[in-house]
């Protein structure tokens, strides 16, 4: 059972678990909907004609929360999700509902919404031993889920987008115990039902040894300064920064003068993208060294770092394609949790293909 | 699934269709996805123009229908159901035939769907019918031959004739050099209409803005410098006439306004599917220098209006700020757009703002408006060469439908940065 409030909001209506994890406010009732959405790291979303729905990965009830703002849009599927009692009541402005409506459609919503959101926010990590999911099989999986649900979404051509970014390759290469027959001739089906040919890529070798644990600084230099902390998951894309290692920073002297070097230890698989680092003004471009499987780089500081309080030594790790303003990473309250969650999803038999094979 | 119902109340669509189709059976499966619902196309392109109507029967339309005509709904649906299913097994036969005449391009459900409905009438169910997959082979071989190399070879030829060039640039010039002067702009309906449309279309104020000119009205702002440039129409100080052009590729078109004659058919043959509703080559051509001319360079006063309502609705739509919304229709993109930043934070997905962004696509992600006008162009003029209207339901439609694909382009292009060699390649 999932018991719900509804409250409407300037033409938007909320439905809202009681039981969700929330973010640190009150609930107020003229709060607008957007300031209960869950923290993106934890939101699991499908968006659906006239209505967002967000499931929360570290609950565990079945139904979403949602925002609907075209109500006229939604009601034509929102029994599906809620069952038809509570979408009536929905309809007919109760200002709570509960279900325990079950049912094929807000199953497969559900898995498309949690893969989404594993493609965004998987903590992959030497330090958690976490490893690294398949995107062509997660993509594929979420192909065959979206076309379950395609009657609901917004996307017209929710399908279509999704299969171009399909690729069975994986699939087929897995232990037939898994179960991957049942999703390589689904979606190959739906493929052809669409019109969109599939793209296949080698599989490509792990580049790494799974045992090859984040290493440490190589630098040999007498350090005069060092320190460290988490890295911001928001600031920097899935998949190249280990989510539970910490990025470190030391300061030597060398003879040109200070230098500051900077080691983030990658995630398993990490694609070569750039990253950067910032600490005490100083800008340190960082790439990655498959030796070592570290992100590295320095640069030269100022003779005015060694006087810098603590307070400012903060190490700042980013992509340069991530601008936002940070949150402080070490306050970030779901990081832990979330770790914990994927390492049970890999040996949950209700868990995704992708999951479960990693 | 039909609970007890109480009289007066009103029933989801979605949930009399699903029951009534599970009835149908797996006759419809090809129909239908993997949860056993009418697939969305099903509903868009067979049940909705075909078989339920809701233009003409308005008591089937919208999200929820009386208890009173849920009977007669349901019977309608299952009265279908053979034609249905004989549609289904037409479709059936159809995508075997394009595997075996190796054909990939296209959706087959947008392609065959209402093809395999005419089949269906014509033949019955496929099954009973000697010759059907010879019937399927040539269905797939037309549908190819109306979209594919033959009729754009065809464009192509015309348009390089020398005799034909020179007649055609004549054309041209006269239609540019006889574009009349700008009216009077008339009483501003247009903002009424925005507050409305999403909710309570009123075809009667779609009809007075029409027949009132104010789509060529207000497309006399256009020629003055910077306007239409601002607008993403051309990249011109302002509209010149265009090229008749020899040739044309799918990829980097120019701003509509700046797109050869030969472009814009190009672009249409390309992107539209049922040909047979298409004038023939040469009147196309014509039509077509004819309509570059003219108000927002479209023939039709309708696609007009749309132009100037998606230009008002688009208006102040900002990444940054939510300045006050103009009208409902203003609000409710806005509100899309502001939906759109949590889902790129959930998707954790790149800054637009940030340096990797190429400039282009930063560009179109702060001023929006640009992309949105040029699809809407794009979408209008597809829908007058395939002689489509457009009514007062289905304004919103079109233009909360370009939006919301103008800002899904712009999410894949966003993602595929973070691909493995950063998609700079």
């Amino acid at each position: 059972m999932t018991q719900f409030t509804v409250r409407r909001v300037r033409g938007r209506t909320a439905v809202e678990s009681r039981q969700r994890p929330r973010p640190r406010i009150e609930l107020d009732n003229a709060l607008p909907p957007d300031a209960m959405k869950p923290d993106p790291e934890c939101a699991a979303l499908v968006e659906a004609r006239g209505a967002l729905l967000y499931w929360h990965v570290l609950d565990r009830h079945a139904h979403p929360d949602a925002e609907i703002y075209d109500i006229d849009l939604a009601a034509d599927w929102l029994w599906e999700i809620y069952g038809p009692d509570a979408a009536s009541a929905i309809l007919n402005g109760d200002n709570t509902i509960a279900t325990e409506w079950d049912s094929s459609v807000l199953d497969a919503a559900r898995r498309l919404a949690h893969l989404r959101w594993a493609e965004a926010w998987w903590p992959s990590s030497h330090a958690a031993a976490i490893p690294a999911l398949n995107t062509g099989l997660l993509r594929a999986e979420a192909a065959w889920r979206t076309a379950a649900v395609e009657h609901l979404l917004d996307d017209d051509e929710a399908v279509e987008r999704a299969l171009a970014d399909a690729d069975l390759t994986a699939a087929e290469a897995l232990d037939p115990d898994l179960g991957a027959a049942a999703l390589t001739a689904a979606v190959e089906a739906i493929a052809e039902d669409y019109g969109v040919e599939l793209r296949r890529e080698p599989v490509e070798p792990r580049r790494e040894d799974w045992a090859l644990a984040a290493g440490g600084s190589p630098t040999v230099d007498f350090a005069l300064a060092s320190g460290g902390g988490p890295v911001a998951w928001e600031r920097v894309p899935q998949g190249l920064v280990d989510a539970a290692a910490g990025a470190t920073w030391t300061l030597t002297q060398r003879e040109g003068g200070l230098v500051v070097h900077v080691t983030v230890p990658a995630a398993p698989e990490p694609r070569d993208l750039r990253l950067a680092a910032a600490i005490g003004g100083v800008e340190i471009p960082l790439q990655l060294d498959p030796a070592t499987g570290n992100f590295t780089g320095e640069a030269e500081a100022p003779q005015a770092f060694l006087i810098l309080p603590a307070s400012q030594r903060e190490l700042w790790v980013h992509s340069p394609d991530f601008v936002r303003e940070p949150v402080n990473a070490e306050e970030a309250p779901h990081r832990a949790a979330i770790i914990e969650y994927a390492r049970e999803r890999l040996t949950d038999p209700d868990a995704s293909l992708a999951e479960r094979a990693a | 699934m039909v609970q007890s119902i109480a009289a007066g109340a009103a029933v989801p669509r979605g949930m009399l269709i699903a029951d009534a189709w599970a009835q149908l059976g797996d006759g419809v499966a090809p129909l239908s996805n993997p949860s056993g619902r009418p697939l969305a196309r099903t509903v868009k392109l067979l049940l909705d123009p075909l078989v339920l109507r809701p233009n003409l029967n308005p008591r089937f339309a919208g999200g929820m229908v009386g208890v009173e005509h849920v009977d007669e709904l349901r019977r309608v649906l299952l009265d279908a159901g053979p034609a249905l299913a004989a549609t289904a097994a037409w479709f059936q036969l159809l995508k075997k035939a394009r595997r075996r005449a190796g054909v990939t391009e296209g959706n087959p459900q947008d392609l065959y769907f209402q093809r395999c409905y005419e089949l269906a009438h014509e033949h019955g169910d496929p099954r009973g019918v000697p010759d059907a997959e010879s019937i399927a082979a040539e269905a797939v071989a037309e549908v190819r031959a109306e979209r594919g190399e033959v009729t754009v070879d065809r464009l192509r030829r015309f348009m390089t004739d020398p005799d034909q060039v020179v007649r055609l640039a004549g054309l041209l010039q006269h239609a540019w050099e006889d574009r009349p002067a700008p009216g009077p702009a008339p009483q501003d309906g247009l903002t009424a209409f925005l507050d409305t449309c999403a909710t309570k279309p009123d075809e009667r104020a779609w009809k007075a803005l029409a027949a009132n000119g104010t789509g060529t009205a207000e497309a006399a702002e256009l020629d003055r410098p910077r306007v239409a440039l601002n607008y993403g129409l051309t990249a011109r100080e302002r509209p010149a006439p265009p090229a008749l052009g020899d040739r044309a590729s799918k990829r980097q078109l120019p701003p509509p306004f700046d797109r050869s004659i030969m472009e814009r058919l190009f672009a249409a043959f390309t992107a539209a599917f049922h040909r047979e509703s298409m004038a023939d080559i040469p009147s196309m051509v014509v039509g077509e220098i004819h309509r570059s001319a003219a108000a927002w360079q479209l023939a039709e006063e309708p696609s007009r209006v749309a132009m100037a309502l998606g230009r008002d609705a688009s208006n102040g739509i900002d990444y940054w700020v939510d300045p006050p919304s103009t009208s409902d229709a203003n609000a409710r993109l806005q509100a899309r757009y502001a939906r759109e930043a949590y889902v790129h934070a959930v998707h954790r997905q790149p800054d637009p703002e940030s340096t990797n962004v190429p400039d282009d696509l930063k560009h179109e992600i702060l001023y929006v408006q640009v992309p949105y006008l040029r699809r809407l162009w794009a979408r209008l003029h597809g829908r007058e060469l395939r002689g489509e209207t457009t009514a007062a339901a289905d304004v919103w439609d079109l233009l909360d439908g370009v939006f919301r694909s103008v800002l899904l382009d712009q999410r894949d292009r966003l993602r595929r940065l973070l691909e493995r060699d950063g998609g700079r390649s």
